[in-house]
């Protein structure tokens, strides 16, 4: 789901630079740096996420795990995912220097509304926690299909027609990175709750 | 809420986890890109493009514009089921490729003009090939360096 180099036009390309450039400093400010070392694995698995082919359907798609990231760093994403795809960019050539902010904002937004719709109910009851976590794995890939079809409406491609593409071509990606959130979920209520989001004070 | 001290078991359980996951690219057949492949190469007055998404699948009806380096476009095409496109050299300069294969992937691909000299010579060009696992070490290596960093700073200020 990375936007190559060359493929938006300018003001594209400086509005979602803009908007990421918001989005990262917010993260900065909210970033919790004495745990600064959940957010170095959360940046390192994005960052080896796609590269990661997921076989079945389509073979065009690889995990993205912007849900995961989303639900354990909420604004912190954007610096997370930032970097991840800078170094994406630089060694991989996934997506193009110039398009980091429109990528950026492909990955982390949706991580930060599935923080937002689904880190309430990850203290309730286990079947309802994970029912959340594996729906917050499922709407972040979602969502970023969505916004790269809005990124791509300015280079005469139909916005229905691509966000139906790019989800259809990604419904395996869904189903594994449902699962691989509540599985991460699942592990950290038993192990560590305070590292999920919405701990409440004891 | 007050800082918790390191917890070393937490720490390990954490590791395991990460690899279990990690592991899922270890099969390095399928590590894979978000990203389209385009190689040409040069046979007396043809060129061959190929194109690929880095998961193998041929690109279908990709577009292909060959313009010269002034950015003068000299030719348009469509790549087959196979992915590949052919054309006539249409004047023996650097010649830049370039791959639209929809959905925001782009590629592209300079042709030397001295690899045409080369092809008439009967030689063939060298292609490398970038290692995606050392790159991988690399890009990981990056993120705990800097992770690292902002852990000791964060450390030091506490300590004052």
């Amino acid at each position: 789901m990375h936007i190559s180099e060359g493929v938006l036009s300018g003001p594209v390309l400086i509005s979602g630079g803009a908007l990421a450039a918001a989005g990262t400093a917010i993260g900065l400010k909210k970033l919790d740096y004495d745990r600064i070392a959940k957010a170095g694995i959360l940046s390192a698995a994005f960052f080896v996420a796609s590269l990661v082919h997921v076989p079945i359907g389509p073979a065009n798609a690889h995990l993205i795990l912007n849900g995961l990231v989303g639900l354990l760093l909420g604004w912190a994403s954007f610096p997370a995912i930032l970097v991840a795809l800078v170094l994406q960019a630089m060694l991989f050539q996934f997506g193009g220097i110039t398009a980091l902010g429109v990528n950026t904002m492909i990955m982390a937004l949706p991580a930060l509304l599935c923080y937002f719709i689904c880190s309430p109910f990850l203290h309730k009851k286990a079947s309802l926690a994970l029912a959340a976590a594996f729906a917050c794995g499922v709407l972040s890939v979602a969502l970023s299909a969505l916004i790269l079809g809005l990124a791509l409406v300015f280079t005469e491609e139909n916005f229905f027609e691509i966000s139906a593409i790019v989800i259809a071509a990604h419904i395996p990606v869904m189903v594994v990175e449902g699962f691989i959130t509540a599985m991460c979920v699942a592990f950290l209520r038993k192990v560590q709750p305070s590292m999920l989001p919405g701990a409440p004070e004891s | 809420m007050k800082p918790q001290p390191f917890d070393l078991a937490l720490a390990k359980r954490i590791w395991i986890l990460f690899w279990i996951v990690g592991s899922l690219w270890i099969n390095t057949a399928s590590v894979d890109a978000h990203r389209v492949n385009i190689f040409a190469r040069v046979e007396g007055d043809t060129v061959h493009v190929e194109s690929k998404f880095s998961s193998g699948r041929r690109v279908h009806t990709g577009k292909i514009t060959v313009s010269d380096t002034t950015g003068t476009e000299l030719l348009r095409g469509t790549t087959d089921e196979n992915g590949q496109f052919s054309f006539k050299v249409p004047q023996k300069t650097d010649l830049k490729i370039v791959l639209e294969a929809g959905t925001g992937h782009r590629a592209e691909w300079t042709i030397p003009a001295a690899e045409f000299a080369l092809s008439a010579a009967g030689e063939k060009p060298v292609r490398k090939k970038e290692s995606k696992v050392k790159n991988v070490i690399i890009g990981m290596g990056f993120i705990f360096g800097l992770t690292a960093i902002i852990a000791y700073i964060r450390n030091r200020r506490k300590k004052q």
